[in-house]
């Protein structure tokens, strides 16, 4: 086939041109076998730069571009765009890097372009071998899985399932509602927490879109963008959901006491229990590692009394499999344990407390009831907060845990509402206070008589009397001091959940160096993630506070909504292909793909790559033993890469014969 | 951990040597050494460990003191060396890790000691008495070794500032628990202080003597209010620092004349039934001590 090749050189204003000396580049590109027009153009990208390529296409009946300008990754999709719009297939296109590959990297004019010249002459080359290929559209399944039952969670589900789409709703927990359900306020508006968060569980549990898999937990993904297969665990609850009426009987029978993580392990509650009053589903779990009749085989008081016989012992796991479109993760955070800070004692000495332990403290449905008072049953006095605990701290983790500040000024607010007499004091590197309402909030606390002291606690001690000294440097005085405290309440930092990482594997997404999970562009893509059916929203990406979660959680509804609506997805014909007549199953390639996308066809017993799962990485390809014949990597086959490597290695800018044949 | 026959070298430093004012933490520690089996050799002509106040003034000086001593070590081919003064501990970690670290210290060394530019000085490590005896040692054959229980005896551990800053490979900085183990292997009742790990004032008792009062007050009533009945130490400063203002506090402080405030390493001594003049322990604390005690033969 006759090749009518275009190369069209970018300026890249003068990105390029001030290194790249672009006019011998154009006279070279123009003189190669092949190249019927070469032209150059300050910002190729742009309008008229695309249109001169449309135009030439049509006008000389090209068969081929090249475009040398930036990174494939800022503009090959424009380009290609360029082309299909222009009638020419879009894998007929090769982008050149002479920008962060020659101009950006070097001072030297006559080395760049020599450079340029040779990676231009390696393109043409290439084209030669391009074959034209076809996008692949595979149908969605039209519903999407939802991983945590948090705010985050609990406002994509709302969103989706309004707009019609079938839901799964999976949460670890006995019931929805996550971290804010523990919250007695919120920040800066002090809207009861409650309040505003029940009703949208209670919607969620009427909802006929949304199915609700509390205590349960995913156990494997497999499948692709449009087609996960989803297998979720759901814990034995040894309650019967369907026959349970949340009536609370076996709660007030249930002889066995545990410490109550709902309240930060400040109260008791039943071995048989609902986390809070407002759970969501309302139905009893019995807590295996604490029933009676589990530990010691006694009892079984509960089955005695439940009026609707809902208690059964013998309830196993139960293994429930999904098919959705796309899923969410809204997995929240984990709160950083203060106690391997050793110097602020939390753990040893009674009356150091977390921020969440003294959230629960001020709950009106709390261990206290809403009052302020220590474990010894005193009202404290006085109250150091210390900010920042966990967190800008090299040793354990170096971001902004986000919240903090606004939290510790909050529960600042409350303290002062709650014992009208106590002395609070705010130990702060820098206050932000970065949202809507929130310097307000700032000013507000201050004016109440908080004090406001800028230094981090050094370390906490206990005096004679039994108090709590608290010693930091106030850094605007310059000065070492203490202060005698009846309470110190750490703000601790937000950090990824425990299993985090495992749940990316599950998922096949990446995280971030702090173990949060890396969305695709911190910009312009904050709740999509590389893979593309899955999305991210809420804290389990970064620390995060309640209205930044919420719009997260619509966000990342959207993206789902607008994948689903698309009824089939595009994929990239850049795979891998199998040539069965030729492929004698040894299966190596199988072992080798990271994304499980080739398999074995049991009826030709020979492998096959599932298209919308390859990512085009070409591992199997490289493993392949009966060599390129068998297994072929489209838009990156033997003969385009050799004929790439031979215009540069042998430095012969005209063609070169291909020392290997393709079938 | 089999411990048997295991040898390292020893560098008694200027205060726990023969003639110096820690010299009973010295004896004490070699003694218990030898109880358990193990043999430790004197690093020959050993010379002072280069002094973190030394340091300050002349920071090439300090690091080629301290290089002469693990050079010698090295010579003998004991390149595990046991030390008991936490200063020493500080300033010959501090020593080791330049060497190893900066390339321009580590020049300037080899110039003069070439052996630690060999490859066998990547063996070197420097042991603090305590972490040798909790983390190579261990509980087991400690506990193998008592003969008489401290049971009931209230004991609190004074760390000093040195021993785990801010070197802090065998406990935490900020809070050990090391001491704490062993009082418990030997029978007795650890009890806490949240300023075990505070200044003892160090030198400016020569010039600050007040200042140095003032903290030491503190500790002292931290470790009465919980009851103390013996203080250990392990650093010769802290020691004598203690006793020194005990005396000087007078009757500022509610702390018993007679309350012993003594090396660690003397308290194990005693319960491995080590004798009272080995140990450089006085008769009259000894006798108070064993009038606390329960005595209990082990099996």
């Amino acid at each position: 086939m006759d090749r009518k090749i275009g190369v069209y050189i970018c300026h890249c204003g003068l990105n390029i041109a001030s290194t790249v000396n672009v006019q011998k580049l154009t006279e070279f590109a123009q003189g190669l076998e092949g190249v019927v027009i070469a032209r150059d153009y300050p910002y190729m990208c742009s309008d008229p730069g695309q249109e001169l390529i449309k135009k030439d296409i049509k006008e000389y009946g090209l068969t081929n571009v090249v475009v040398a300008s930036c990174s494939p990754t800022m503009h090959g999709p424009t380009f290609q765009k360029v082309c299909e719009e222009a009638g020419l297939n879009p894998y007929m296109f090769q982008m050149v890097n002479i920008r962060e590959h020659v101009s950006w990297v070097t001072d030297d004019v006559e080395k760049a372009t020599e450079k340029a010249k040779l990676l231009v002459a390696a393109a043409v080359n290439r084209v030669k071998f391009h074959e034209p290929l076809e996008k692949i559209h595979v149908p969605l399944t039209q519903s999407v899985l939802i991983v945590g039952g948090g705010i985050t969670g609990i406002e994509a589900a709302l969103k989706l399932a309004n707009s019609g789409k079938k839901v799964y709703l999976v949460e670890r927990e006995p019931s929805i509602g996550g971290r804010m359900a523990q919250l007695e306020k919120t920040f800066p508006t002090l809207d009861c927490a409650s309040c505003i968060l029940t009703p949208k569980m209670v919607d969620v549990a009427s909802n006929p879109n949304i199915t609700i898999l509390a205590y349960s937990e995913i156990k494997e993904v497999s499948g692709y963008i449009g087609n996960y297969k989803v297998k979720v665990v759901k814990k034995p609850r040894y309650v019967d959901e369907n026959k349970c009426i949340g009536c609370g009987l076996c709660a007030t029978k249930c002889p066995s006491k545990v410490l109550d993580e709902f309240n930060m392990g400040l109260s008791y509650r039943k071995a048989i229990y609902i986390p809070f009053p407002q759970a969501v589903p309302r139905k009893y779990t019995i807590d295996r590692e604490r029933c009676l009749y589990f530990t010691k085989n006694i009892c079984r008081v509960c089955e005695r009394f439940c009026p609707t016989k809902a208690i059964n012992f013998e309830q196993k796991p139960e293994e429930i499999a999904l098919e959705v479109g796309a899923v969410i993760l809204a997995t929240g955070y984990d709160v950083f344990d203060p106690s391997v800070i050793k110097r602020y004692g939390y753990g040893r000495y009674k009356n150091v407390y977390t921020g969440l332990e003294v959230e629960r403290l001020t709950s009106a449905s709390g261990p206290t009831n809403g009052r302020i008072i220590l474990r010894d049953g005193r009202t404290p006095s006085t109250v150091v907060i210390i900010h920042c605990v966990g967190s800008r701290d090299e040793n354990y983790h170096v971001y902004c845990s986000r919240v903090c500040c606004m939290y510790a000024m909050k529960l600042a607010h409350l303290i002062k509402e709650r014992a009208p007499n106590s002395t609070v004091y705010e130990l702060y590197i820098d206050i932000r206070a970065h949202g809507k309402g929130y310097e307000e909030f700032y000013r507000r606390v201050q004016e109440e008589g908080v004090i406001f002291i800028r230094g981090k606690a050094a370390e906490i001690t206990e005096s004679d009397n039994g108090k709590l000294i608290v010693t930091f440097e106030d850094t605007l005085l310059g000065k070492v001091q203490q202060i005698e405290a009846d309470m110190v309440v750490l703000a601790t930092a937000l950090e990824p959940r425990k299993d985090a990482r495992e749940l990316a594997r599950i998922f096949n997404i990446p995280v971030d160096k702090n173990g949060f999970f890396l969305e695709r562009h911190p910009k312009l893509a904050p709740v999509s993630t590389v893979n593309r059916g899955v999305f991210v929203a809420g804290a389990c990406q970064g620390p995060k506070d309640i209205p930044d979660s919420v719009a997260q959680g619509a966000a990342a509804a959207a993206e789902a909504l607008a994948l689903l609506s698309q009824g089939v997805v595009e994929a990239e014909p850049v795979i891998a292909e199998v040539n069965k007549d030729l492929c004698s199953g040894c299966r190596i390639c199988i072992s080798v793909c990271p994304y499980n996308a080739t398999v074995f066809d049991r009826e030709s017993k020979t492998a096959s790559v599932q298209e919308v799962l390859c990512q085009g990485c070409g591992t199997c390809v490289a493993s392949c033993p009966s060599g390129a014949r068998t297994l072929r990597q489209r838009g990156f086959t033997d003969k385009q890469i050799i004929a790439e490597i031979e215009a540069i290695l042998l430095k012969r800018f005209v063609p070169v014969e291909v020392l290997i044949t393709e079938t | 951990m089999d411990t048997s026959g295991k040898a390292l070298s020893y560098y008694p430093g200027c205060s726990c040597s023969r003639n110096g004012i820690g010299r009973h933490y010295g004896f004490s520690s070699l003694a218990v050494l030898r109880a358990l089996g193990i043999t430790v050799s004197e690093i020959e002509d050993w010379n002072c460990c280069g002094s973190n106040l030394y340091r300050v003034v002349d920071e090439k000086g300090s690091y080629l003191l301290g290089a002469r001593n693990l050079a010698k070590a090295l010579e003998m081919n004991l390149p595990e060396i046991l030390i008991l003064c936490p200063a020493c501990f500080l300033s010959m970690n501090r020593t080791l890790t330049e060497i190893l670290a900066n390339t321009k210290v580590r020049n300037e060394i080899t110039k003069k000691y070439s052996i630690l530019g060999s490859p066998a000085s990547s063996r070197l490590r420097i042991r603090h008495v305590i972490d040798f005896l909790v983390n190579d040692i261990g509980e087991e054959a400690i506990k193998n070794r008592v003969k008489r229980r401290l049971e009931g005896l209230k004991i609190a551990a004074y760390y000093g500032c040195q021993i785990t800053r801010p070197y802090s490979y065998f406990d935490d900085p900020e809070f050990p628990t090391s001491l704490e183990k062993i009082i418990s292997w030997i029978g007795g009742q650890p009890v806490e202080s949240p300023l075990k790990t505070k200044c003892c004032g160090g030198m400016l008792m020569l010039t600050n003597e007040e200042e140095v009062l003032t903290v030491i007050e503190k500790i002292f009533n931290s470790y009465v209010r919980e009851g103390a009945e013996c203080i250990v130490t392990a650093c010769p400063l802290c020691h004598l620092n203690l006793e020194m203002a005990r005396t000087r506090l007078g009757k500022r402080i509610s702390v018993d004349k007679r309350l012993p405030i003594i090396y660690f390493t003397q308290l194990v001594g005693l319960s491995f039934g080590i004798g009272i003049d080995e140990l450089g322990i006085s008769k009259n604390i000894a006798e108070h001590l064993i009038e606390k005690m329960v005595l209990t033969a082990t099996v």
